[in-house]
């Protein structure tokens, strides 16, 4: 296993998001795991095109849910 | 648009000496109003016990001459904008008083009129479910939100019907009936529950967990700074308890890996983690959603019905106007411009990039608007610090981490 792969600041809370995994598959909890392959995926959306952005709080349809 | 209304109502939604920008982005999500009228009578509800009562002059149903409107409305707005994919969403009021034929008949139209892929949703309360509207959900791919508050006793503090009664065991049977054919399982999209401190976080953890949920949301209760919600309960401090409530949800959730998605944390981790939100509730992504009333008005979220009547009236309908024309109201345009709309203290904020000033009708009052904080801004604050905490000393024990120090 690669520990070079992921760098977190330690002491910063508000920086988590300097977290940018090369390999999620590393992280145990699939919550988090789920929530960084999330992150990547919309980082690749073209939300111009049509992919939609939001969904209102009060519809649990959602696809890509 | 009524231009008078709309400069009387841009206080309301821009700090004094802020312009609105041209909008960046169309909408993908529309959000049809099928049935202006509910079989339930929930006491918080945001449309039925709301200051706006303009449903009480609307039809009950949307007729199939609004609904094509619509569907050119939307073709229209796609080509211009050279959208690939949209969102259809059939809401209400209680969208399947509408019927198995008109919702058919409105999906029908949608995917003739509209050059582009579209994806349903329906949002409902599930006492109506049955295998014939099933088969119309199939046969549009339609997905299925149910709102469920817990448990028989924590679904019916609320959640009533008109003469009193529970609407539980029915929301169960519907859920039984759509996990009871294969080909209708995944259509089964998630359940939707606003939180009651009274009713236990971990208790309902469980409930969800073993009604085999893809996904649940949790709403704050629709509350603001003119109508405050209740916080004293044992066991919280009152000026936290949304957010206590909400952590001890969390925690366990969290703690046991589930594979079953809160909507509203999984938003927060993804915006933690330096990616953009997909829930109009949370961050600063531009809200691209709009809704069309059972009358073909054009309006913007519709839980701003619990703030003023003058949050909702754009004075715009599908009939006379596009949704370009929706895009150029302060009320929306207001909306895709991310932290610029929100008020001194949570732009500075350190919370301000995941929190984003929280949900809009959560920061109304009648004298300012939107321009203020979140009624749960303390909540939210107490919530995400227990979420990141919880992120980190997970991270720090992950083998494929390296802290810097």
């Amino acid at each position: 296993m690669n520990t070079q792969t992921l760098k977190i600041p330690q002491i910063q809370d508000s920086l988590l998001k300097a977290l940018r995994p090369e390999a999620p598959e590393d992280i145990q909890n699939p919550i988090l795991r789920r929530a960084l392959e999330r992150v990547e995926s919309r980082r690749n959306q073209n939300v111009h095109a049509g992919h939609t952005t939001k969904h209102t709080s009060h519809s649990t349809h959602s696809k890509g849910w | 648009m009524d231009e008078a209304h709309s400069h009387k109502s841009a206080g309301w939604w821009l700090p004094p000496g802020v312009a609105l920008t041209q909008p960046t982005i169309p909408f993908h999500t529309f959000i049809l109003k099928v049935a202006s009228r509910c079989n339930l009578d929930c006491d918080y509800c945001y449309i039925y016990r709301s200051p706006d009562v303009s449903w009480r002059t609307r039809p009950h149903f949307m007729e199939i001459d609004i609904g094509r409107l619509v569907a050119q409305r939307i073709s229209e707005h796609v080509a211009k904008h050279s959208l690939e994919e949209i969102d259809v969403v059939f809401h209400g009021g209680e969208p399947l008083l509408a019927g198995a034929s008109r919702i058919d008949a409105l999906a029908s139209l949608v995917r003739e009129i509209v050059p582009v892929k579209v994806s349903f949703g329906l949002q409902t309360n599930g006492t109506l479910i049955d295998e014939e509207i099933l088969k119309v959900l199939l046969k549009h791919e339609v997905r299925i939100g149910l709102s469920l508050d817990g448990p028989g006793k924590a679904n019916d503090r609320h959640r009533l019907n008109h003469a009193g009664k529970s609407s539980y065991e029915a929301v169960l049977k519907a859920i039984e009936l759509i996990r009871s054919n294969p080909e209708w399982l995944h259509l089964y999209g998630g359940l939707l529950a606003v939180i009651d401190l009274r009713n236990d976080p971990v208790e309902l953890y469980r409930f969800y967990s073993e009604l085999n949920a893809r996904s649940v949301d949790l709403l704050l209760p629709d509350f603001n700074h003119d109508r405050r919600p209740w916080r004293k309960q044992p066991g919280y401090t009152p000026e936290i308890a949304y957010g206590q409530w909400l952590a001890r949800f969390f925690d366990v959730w969290f703690s046991e890996g589930s594979l079953m998605e809160i909507k509203f944390f999984e938003e927060v981790l993804t915006l933690m983690l330096g990616g953009r939100s997909g829930l109009e509730s949370i961050g600063l992504t531009p809200v691209d959603l709009v809704i069309v009333e059972s009358d073909g008005d054009i309006e913007p979220v519709d839980t701003l019905k619990t703030s003023s009547r003058a949050a909702t009236n754009l004075g715009l309908n599908i009939r006379s106007h596009s949704f370009d024309d929706a895009l150029q109201h302060p009320a929306i345009r207001s909306r895709l411009m991310g932290s610029a709309v929100l008020c001194e203290t949570c732009q500075k904020c350190p919370e301000l990039e995941v929190c984003g000033g929280g949900y809009i009708p959560h920061r109304f009052r009648e004298a300012n608007g939107f321009l203020n904080p979140s009624i749960y801004c303390e909540d939210l604050q107490y919530l995400l610090g227990v979420m990141r905490n919880r992120v980190k000393e997970n991270l720090a024990t992950t083998p494929a981490v390296t802290l810097i120090p």
